[in-house]
């Protein structure tokens, strides 16, 4: 990866640009306009949600990438975002649909916790097991999202709909617990820090700097899982995001989480902004689905930057 | 000082035993022994990060296995053998790690971290490209920076894991240079190589190891012997002195000596290659 160390100040300059600008587009983009009505009761808590949503994921990317010493981790891998499918879309389907929310974060916490028992319970304990183990609860739960949806056939555009993400849904409450949940994962971030910086060096290493690794990779793993459940829970499953925003910061700020935490959360927060003010307003009045417009965004952008071997 | 009493550590199929021995302040002492003769096992359960099975291993005075990781990182560091990272920390950042131990949450370096960092850095050599990304590095630079992170650590016992086992013959001699010096301030350093000439040349002790016991250890003198050797790596040797140094070479065999024998004494491997002087 290409970086420019030694200049902190330009990399927060620069996400701080790029977020006031994606918020500000958004806030004018849309079929209707500038109308205020518009503007503060519906485009507004949407424009809020999207910013929590991107930087949850975007800093759970940050998060997961360093503890599980591969730049290919993303939120989706830990079955985090499998289990909250799940959930979500268990309680569509029995027709629970307002306890959809409580059902996706109950869902995203227990895949992750499995996730963990398996892979402390092997003999084997490395993060490499944690991989695994997430890919195959994650297969076994996207099976089951599947078999749901095959049974299930007049809800079954309801499901969709969700599992291909959107923030149509934003309510004070999807704001507030998202929010919380955001936050806090933020939080446990930062404290963790110098130790993300050591644990993305490796396991042996990171012992030998006096990083207690066991505890510390368990804290980061729940309170990626926390933000992530969050997010999932108030809109649905958006890919993209958490794997290619700490990416892109990287080449700007460096490696340090110090600095990749804060700014991937105030860039994917950005980023996720204005792909929901394109997927409400390139096709309008048909509305795209958020986590299309990511990877249709994302994948090419990201293809670019492997391209130019970064 | 490191000491070790009694020690047996190890994983289901491979242990070392009954280890006991004891590394001065102020040496360079390196562990050389066959593959698999549980070098590195050694010192992972000397450095705390494999629990003893039977015995203890006290640095300082204190025992390392009843510390806490961030206690255990005061006292010894660590200098892995080979290591690629997937993200661009400079060289600056990861000595900055050395200081991990000391740092309290959520703030970040402090004037004292940098002033160390930097100090650490013009120790190793690695000024002039501490804004490097590690992955811009050759082998040389990486393991120097490592050491740096090393020396940053500030700690009494450094283990090294085979530091020089990339690097050309004027590299090598330079890390060795170093380790001297950071040796003459009162510190322990325990370095793995399989280069028994630069053990001979370089080292104040040496500890020989096979099938996870210690073979030999004292000076180099006391363990660099034709016997010893021979009964280590299974193959014939031949130590000479030439102005006050050691010199090793194995001796080539035969072709009758070699059918005879059944070639690789030392668990089944490959001899090694015939040392030239």
């Amino acid at each position: 990866m290409r970086n420019l160390p030694g200049k902190p100040v330009s990399a927060a300059v620069i996400c701080a640009l790029f977020s006031a600008a994606a918020v500000t587009a958004a806030f004018f983009a849309g079929p209707a306009g500038a109308d205020p009505y518009i503007i503060w009761s519906i485009r507004a808590p949407r424009i809020l949600l999207g910013f929590i949503v991107g930087a949850g994921l975007a800093l759970s990317g940050a998060v997961l990438q360093s503890i599980m010493e591969n730049p290919l981790a993303e939120p989706y891998v830990t079955g985090t975002s499998a289990g909250a499918a799940l959930g979500a879309v268990s309680a569509i389907w029995l027709g629970l649909y307002p306890l959809r929310g409580v059902l996706a974060f109950g869902g995203g916490i227990a895949a992750t916790a499995g996730v963990y028992l398996i892979a402390s319970h092997s003999s084997r304990r490395s993060p490499q097991t944690l991989i695994l183990a997430g890919v195959s609860i994650s297969s076994l739960f996207s099976a089951f999202v599947l078999l749901i949806m095959v049974l299930s056939r007049e809800s079954a555009y309801s499901i969709l709909f969700f599992l291909t993400g959107n923030l149509q849904n934003a309510t004070l409450t999807s704001n507030i617990t998202a929010g919380a949940a955001v936050l806090a994962a933020g939080a446990v971030s930062l404290y963790y820090a110098g130790d993300l910086d050591i644990l993305a060096l490796g396991d042996e290493q990171a012992a030998f700097l006096g990083v207690d690794v066991e505890k510390a990779r368990g804290v980061l793993l729940f309170s990626a899982a926390l933000a992530v459940a969050g997010c999932v829970s108030a809109a649905g499953i958006i890919g993209f995001a958490g794997l290619i925003v700490p990416h892109i910061v990287r080449l700007t700020s460096g490696a340090s989480h110090r600095r990749l935490i804060p700014l991937s959360a105030l860039a994917g927060g950005g980023f996720l902004v204005l792909c929901d003010a394109a997927a409400r307003s390139v096709a309008a009045p048909l509305e795209l689905p958020v986590g299309v417009v990511t990877a249709f965004f994302g994948a090419p952008f990201f293809l670019y930057l492997l391209l130019r071997k970064v | 000082m490191i000491k070790a009493e009694g020690l047996k550590a190890g994983y289901r199929d491979f242990k070392i035993e009954g280890i006991s021995l004891e590394v001065p302040p102020g040496s360079i002492c390196v562990l050389a022994g066959p593959n698999a003769s549980g070098k590195t096992t050694f010192l992972k359960a000397a450095g705390g990060l494999l629990p003893p099975l039977e015995g203890k291993v006290l640095v300082n005075g204190t025992g390392i296995h009843s510390l806490s990781p961030q206690e255990r990182g005061r006292l010894v560091s660590y200098v892995p053998p080979e290591f690629h990272s997937s993200f661009p920390f400079t060289v600056q950042e990861m000595v900055l790690m050395g200081r991990n131990p000391y740092r309290g949450r959520f703030r970040g370096h402090g004037r004292k971290d940098l002033e160390e960092a930097g100090k650490a850095l013009r120790a190793a050599g690695c000024s002039g490209f501490s804004r490097k990304s590690i992955n811009r590095l050759s082998s040389g630079q990486r393991q120097l920076a490592l050491i740096a992170r090393a020396i940053c650590q500030q700690t009494p016992v450094m283990l090294l894991d085979e530091p020089a086992s990339h690097l050309d013959i004027a590299q090598t001699f330079r890390i060795y240079e170093i380790l001297k010096s950071i040796a003459s301030e009162g510190r322990t350093v325990i370095a793995v190589t399989h280069d028994l000439g630069s053990a001979a040349a370089y080292s104040d002790r040496i500890i020989l190891m096979k099938d996870g016991r210690v073979r030999g250890f004292g000076r180099p003198r006391e363990v660099i012997r034709e016997d010893l050797l021979e009964e280590t790596y299974g193959e014939k040797f031949e130590v000479k002195e030439r102005d006050g140094r050691l010199f090793v070479r194995i001796e080539r065999r035969n072709r009758k000596e070699m059918k005879s024998r059944n070639c690789g004494g030392s668990g089944g491997e490959i001899p090694p290659a015939d040392r030239q002087w």
